[in-house]
């Protein structure tokens, strides 16, 4: 980086300094500075082009997460490594070869070759194994693939396949709907709890205040990740995979509310003697309209600022629950899951299946970007003051 | 810990050694050495005598829970008990702590004679009271979580009589063929430590881990120096053991064997590839990487059916719901399971191609299963699964999905064991393809007890399906009754007996069988009860079989000799031999 | 104050009170229990199992006894499954010579956190004083690799460059003290019979080669986010009108920056110490599952596998006391340095 004075620093000592004679609205010097803040600019795009990747992701992916493929013996396809190094071109069109297997007898590693007398051409808009995109209209339509059954050896794994031969790529589009989505799912669920408590809390003050301070006490004196392991561990055995995760969620919910809520009363404390709320209450109009209508429109951008701070513990949680086989089960995917068959034998996976290793470098870009992301929020609402909340 | 508290450890695998031709050759008197030690010839060590001296490192797979050896649950804790004690005679039948034993004619009767001069680790004689205490005292004791079902026929236990001090005289109250593999699977116990817990009623907290190792003593190779929890257990030389090599070198040659504990399979092996301990049972998965360090002195043996677990996947027939209960108690359709389980798919993605397909309950290297030629073979075929769905009257839709009559899809739970890879790996695999006949399993991966108590926590069981693995059975075949013999407490498949209206008849053939073949001691005959019984099986597969896994060891060849296997798990065979090289 | 302190701490009960039945009851609505795998033997074991250990009595009488033995005579219970009282399996377990879960707990915890502290705090201010430079982008850069990396990823990761890359079990010594020859290990505390070898120089550099690891998993996360605070705090303490004065009097600028500056910009940090501990806690429970370091929290761990009701429910109390006390510590310190803050 250059040592000279960049943007930035002009930036911090002239956050108003307006460009044209117009003056702005509050939301657009917000944004202006936001933009200004080029890592956060960045991470908020490529956060922007995962959420569209995973929410089109049957449409994305070339197969469906939890199809397996095995060869015409009924053997898996197991640890197929990457094949976008194996694409080759006839003119412009590209294709793959058939997958051949080899095996070393010597040191007992099976691997796959190419098998160059089978020429399978990648196609766009393929028909290839049914799914239902976003999970209502039955199609079978994919961006791209091979088009090929899935006992065939013409398959097009871009990033490998697992142990059941089940393609990577395809997993870790659809387990970043958990994976990504969990984070401001339960953000969202404990703002809910932490607004609603917080809220009341910092408004009516007095006995109200006491009761649910308490309560936010007991719970920021629970200890998390051992609170979540007990709790995740005493999740009823029957309940089904979708059941479960509901109940990750309500649990990661559980445990973190409280942080949110002592925030939010904050807000709401300052707030709450301002003379645009006391003259909303002279005006006589109702708490609830009070809250909703006066003073939360006016923490909003904290709070934003607050939620996206966050989201990547949240998702660093799961991702750990998960990977000691504690969070999200089969057949849901989730990255922490996949980095789970990372766990049941790093060392045999790591010397020979490295691409296995893949789902945790998406753990940590999104979450790299979700805290560049949340400074650059931070810095654009509040360019004097650090509104950092504890985070969940 | 994990992969074998994954194992259902249903029956007490038999972990005692190969060796023990009972030699009465005299020997120069050695210090602690009793008058006639049994002697271990040559032939018997793969490495020939070793040399005495140095230490061993193997780690144990938790922190053991007790060093009582009557109540101990699990491996980790085993793993040091089973070094620390010694039987009458071993599995082999041949003399171990008694020198000599003689059955009755009548059969019913064992009298066992102890090894002169023998002494407990501690350094006190053992007498025919510690026998008796052991056996009346403890394990014949309501109050003691003992194994008694191995030492109960016609529902009694045998009498046992010290005829003097060196003479003990056990009798069954019929003719017990399992009276032998009894006695040998249990350690002798020294009273005088004992003896004061036994009378306060608190012998299941006997030899805690907290236990002073001093007041700890028994008669196996090695005894309790340190415990250290989380970290480290330590076992010294027993210089009272009863073992010599050709040379009259009391055994066992090691002095010092370290377990230090760590509960992850995944640092055990890096422990291992480290050179931070010499011996490692590896997953099927660990191959390749050891095969990869043969250049430093890693050795890899794979043992032709080491484990003899009983790979299964299990239908509950007092299932719940009423069609599921119907169509899991229908042949045609457990028939149909079995064709549609890929054995071979199984065995090469999670044992690395290490194990063999299995169509009954046989276990090749038991002397009581030749083959099992006799047994239907249903080897993969989702064809002729499908055919017999079609024939149960489950015909699919236009999405391929199969309903009941009315009209309900054929969907069920199957469950499996968290954290074992093998099982969730079979169950997901079984899954995908009964998926591909209009099947529905959800594979439902659940916490060990969780499973158990889903199994036999209660009658009728609460499970649909569950794809389990029960440890031990290579033992003697009486271990087999509780699984197989409809009141059995394993029996979890069906446990309508009681009245015996609802139980078929071909199960009814079985418990027959299994009494029969309990209270018959010609070899011959019994093994020939034990062919029909495995046969029916087989035929009604009561139990889906998938496979054998291959036993596999790896170990330092470098610095180890005379290494002969473990139990999969930190269970030494024969420790007394293994030698620092 | 004094008073305060008091208040505080008297407040304290309740808290733990509430605590302890939270713990009871998320423990005892998990399936199974430490007599769960009796059932394999037999019915009748299990019944004489669950009834010795008091599990078959309603729960308000089972949470009534737990906590009068507490209350009474400080016995929280007892593990069944090691047969021993719950304190001792938790905390106490081990010798002088090879340290116990509590003090292996507290070593890692307290010496982390100190080590993040002293290379967190000169970091940040160096970032926050080269503001912009390539210096300030690297320290940044480093924040938030360390923030955003999962521990369980860097364990594993550390663990297999140690051994496979490094091989590092191809250095070896021969150590007088125990007369064999030693060798680099990986996992756990010390090599070979080190962990119960009398104190030395040698043991010491021994904890101190499997300590490293730890520390670094523990630490990482912890390390970048103290990084992170120190430099914005700084970075907004120096952009204070008093600092302009103090520089327009002619201050040198390492007199504004540390006396001035970073006196000031230590307040919301220390309130933070809290906040912090619960992370620590986070880090050190995956450190001690995959390093395989004898903690109270590995205990904790293989008891929640294990059903063993009462370690868990103790470890749950234990470790909520723990962050009570870290939020009371920080709440003094943070009226230590800072007259201005008055409680009443």
């Amino acid at each position: 980086m250059k040592t000279e004075p960049t943007e930035e620093t002009c930036r911090g000592e002239w956050p108003f300094a307006p460009t044209n004679n117009k003056p702005l609205s509050q939301s657009r010097l917000i944004w202006r500075r936001f933009r200004q803040h080029r890592a956060g600019y960045l991470a908020g795009w490529v956060l922007a082009i995962m959420a569209l990747s995973v929410f089109f992701a049957g449409f994305l992916a070339p197969y469906p997460a939890t199809s397996p493929h095995s060869d015409a013996q009924n053997l898996p396809y197991a640890y197929v490594p990457p094949m976008l190094g194996r694409i080759h071109f006839q003119g412009l069109r590209p294709f793959v070869y058939g997958l051949k297997r080899t095996y070393d007898p010597l040191t007992s590693v099976r691997g796959y070759g190419e098998d160059t007398s089978q020429v399978y051409y990648l196609k766009l808009f393929v028909h290839g194994e049914p799914y239902r995109f976003l999970g209502l209209l039955p199609t079978d339509l994919h961006l791209f693939g091979t088009g090929q059954p899935p006992d065939s050896p013409g398959q097009f794994f871009p990033l490998g396949t697992d142990r059941f031969g089940r393609d990577l790529f395809s997993r870790i589009l659809i387990g970043g709907r958990i994976s990504l989505g969990i984070g401001p799912l339960v953000v969202l669920l404990s703002f809910a709890v932490g607004i609603l408590l917080g809220g009341l809390s910092g408004y009516y003050g007095g006995g109200t205040d006491t009761v649910i301070q308490r309560t936010v006490e007991v719970a920021m004196s629970l200890p998390r990740l051992a609170l979540l392991l007990a709790l995740s561990a005493a999740l009823p055995p029957q309940l089904p995979a979708i059941s479960r995760f509901w109940g990750i969620v309500a649990i990661l919910t559980l445990v973190g509310w409280a942080p949110l809520a002592r925030v939010v009363r904050g807000q709401f404390l300052a707030l709450r003697e301002e003379s645009f709320v006391l003259a909303a209450r002279a005006l006589g109009l109702g708490d609830l309209r009070i809250i909703f209508k006066h003073i939360l429109p006016n923490t909003a951008s904290y709070l934003i600022v607050a939620a996206t701070l966050a989201a990547p513990s949240v998702i660093l949680l799961e991702s750990v629950l998960s990977f000691f086989r504690f969070g999200v089960q089969e057949p849901l995917v989730s990255w922490g899951l996949l980095m789970a068959d990372l766990q049941d034998n790093f060392q045999y996976q790591i010397q020979f299946h490295p691409w296995l290793l893949i789902p945790g470098l998406f753990i940590f870009i999104t979450v790299l970007a979700f805290n560049y992301l949340g400074d650059a929020l931070r810095d654009a609402v509040d360019p004097f003051n650090i509104a950092e909340g504890p985070g969940i | 810990m994990k992969r074998q508290l994954y194992t259902i450890a249903a029956l007490v695998g038999l972990i005692l050694g190969l060796i023990g031709a009972s030699g009465s050759v005299s020997f120069a008197q050695q210090a602690g050495l009793p008058a006639s030690p049994l002697v271990v010839p040559a032939t018997q060590m793969p490495d020939g005598p070793g040399r005495s001296g140095g230490t061993l490192t193997i780690d144990d797979t938790d922190n053991p829970k007790t060093f009582n050896p009557i109540t101990e649950q699990e491996s980790s804790s085993s793993a040091v008990t089973s070094l620390l004690n010694a039987p009458l005679i071993n599995t082999s039948g041949q003399g171990a702590v008694a020198q000599a034993f003689e059955v009755s004619a009548d059969q019913r009767s064992v009298t066992l004679t102890l090894r002169k001069g023998i002494r407990f680790s501690d350094g006190t004689p053992v007498t025919a009271a510690d026998v008796v205490f052991t056996l009346v005292n403890v394990v014949f004791n309501p109050s003691v979580n003992s194994d008694k079902a191995a030492w109960q026929v016609a529902g009694q236990f045998p009498k046992v009589a010290a005829l003097d001090a060196q003479t003990i005289k056990i009798t069954a109250p019929v003719a017990f063929s399992g009276l032998l593999s009894a006695i040998a699977s249990t350690p002798v116990l020294p009273k005088h430590l004992l003896a004061a817990a036994v009378q306060a009623g608190a012998f299941n907290a006997a030899w805690g881990v907290d236990t002073d190792p001093t007041q700890i003593a028994g008669l196996g190779p090695f005894r309790l120096k340190s415990f250290t929890p989380g970290q480290q257990v330590i076992l010294e030389r027993n210089p009272f053991y009863w073992k010599v090599d050709e040379n009259g070198t009391q055994l066992p040659y090691l002095n010092e064997i370290r377990m230090p504990i760590v509960s992850d399979d995944n640092v055990r092996l890096l422990r291992f590839s480290n050179g931070q301990t010499d011996i490692y049972p590896p997953r099927p998965e660990d191959i390749p990487v050891l095969r990869q360090q043969a250049n430093q002195g890693v050795s890899v043996l794979v043992q032709q059916a080491g484990t003899v677990d009983l790979n299964v996947i299990a239908f509950n027939q007092d299932a719940a719901d009423p069609d599921l209960r119907a169509l899991f108690r229908d042949l045609r359709f457990r028939q149909a399971m079995a064709y549609a389980a890929n054995r071979q798919g199984m065995i090469s993605a999670n044992l690395n191609g290490l194990g063999e397909a299995r169509f009954g309950p046989g276990i090749a290297s038991t002397f009581w299963i030749g083959d099992q030629a006799g047994f239907p073979s249903f080897s993969f075929n989702l064809q002729k699964a499908a055919a017999l769905l079609d024939q149960i009257g489950l015909v699919p839709d236009k999405n391929g999905l199969r309903h009941f009559a009315d009209g309900k899809p054929v969907e069920f739970t199957l469950l499996t064991v968290q954290g074992s890879t093998v099982l969730t790996n079979d169950a997901v695999l079984f899954s995908n393809d009964l998926a591909k006949i209009g099947v529905k399993a959800d594979v439902r991966p659940l916490d060990l007890n969780a499973v158990i108590d889903q199994l036999i926590g209660s009658r009728p069981p609460q499970y649909q399906a569950a794809r389990i693995s029960l440890g031990g059975g290579d033992g003697d075949p009486n271990l087999l009754r509780s699984i197989y013999q409809s009141s059995g407490n394993l029996h979890f498949w069906k446990f309508s007996d009681g009245s015996g209206q609802e139980v078929p008849a071909w199960q009814k053939q079985v418990d027959q069988l299994l009494e029969q073949q309990a209270q018959t001691l010609d070899l011959a005959t019994r093994a020939d009860l034990l062919d029909q019984f495995q046969t029916i099986v087989a035929q009604n597969q009561p139990l889906i079989f998938l496979y054998n896994a291959q036993g596999l060891e790896a170990f330092r060849s470098d610095r180890v000799g005379n290494f002969t296997g473990t139990t999969g798990s930190a269970t030494l065979l024969n420790p007394e031999i293994l030698f620092r090289k | 104050m004094l008073g305060y302190i008091l208040r505080r701490l008297l407040y304290i009960v309740p808290l733990l009170l509430l605590i302890s039945v939270i713990a009871f009851l998320v423990v005892k609505i998990e399936p199974g229990n430490f007599c769960t795998p009796l059932r394999i033997q037999s019915q009748a074991l299990y019944q004489r199992c669950v009834a010795s250990t008091g599990m078959d009595r309603p729960l308000v009488v089972q949470y009534g006894k737990w906590l009068w033995g507490i209350v009474t005579q400080f016995n929280f219970g007892y593990s069944f499954q090691n047969q021993q009282p719950v304190l001792r399996q938790l905390f106490t377990a081990g010798s002088w010579q090879s340290g116990t879960p509590l003090f292996w707990t507290l070593v890692l915890s307290l010496g982390t956190m100190l080590l993040s502290w002293l290379l967190a705090v000169p970091l940040g201010i160096y970032a926050a004083t080269h503001r912009g430079s390539w210096r300030d982008w690297g320290v940044n850069l480093f924040s938030y690799v360390g923030l955003s990396i999962p521990n369980f990823t860097l364990a594993i990761a550390l663990l297999w460059l140690l051994v496979v890359v490094f091989q590092v079990g191809h250095n070896c010594w021969n150590s007088a003290q125990l007369g064999q020859t030693v060798c680099l290990g990986v996992s756990g505390l010390f090599d070979g019979d080190f962990v119960s070898a009398p104190w030395s120089l040698e043991k010491f550099l021994d904890l101190l080669w499997h300590l490293w690891p730890a520390v670094l998993v523990i630490g990482a996360a912890n390390l970048a986010t103290i990084v992170r605070y120190v430099r914005s705090e700084m970075l907004d303490v120096l952009g204070q009108p008093y600092i302009q004065t103090a520089r327009a009097k002619g201050l040198g600028e390492r007199l504004v920056t540390y006396k001035h500056a970073f006196k000031n910009a230590l307040n919301p940090l220390i309130s933070m110490l809290g906040y912090w501990l619960p992370a620590m806690f986070e880090g050190t429970l995956v450190a001690a599952m995959i390093l395989q370091l004898p903690l109270v929290e590995k205990v904790y761990w293989t008891a929640l596998r294990q059903g063993d009701q009462y370690v868990v429910m103790t470890g749950l109390l234990f470790f909520s006391a723990i962050l009570i006390g870290g939020n009371l510590l920080s709440d003094l310190l943070l009226a230590w340095v800072n007259p201005k803050i008055r409680y009443q």
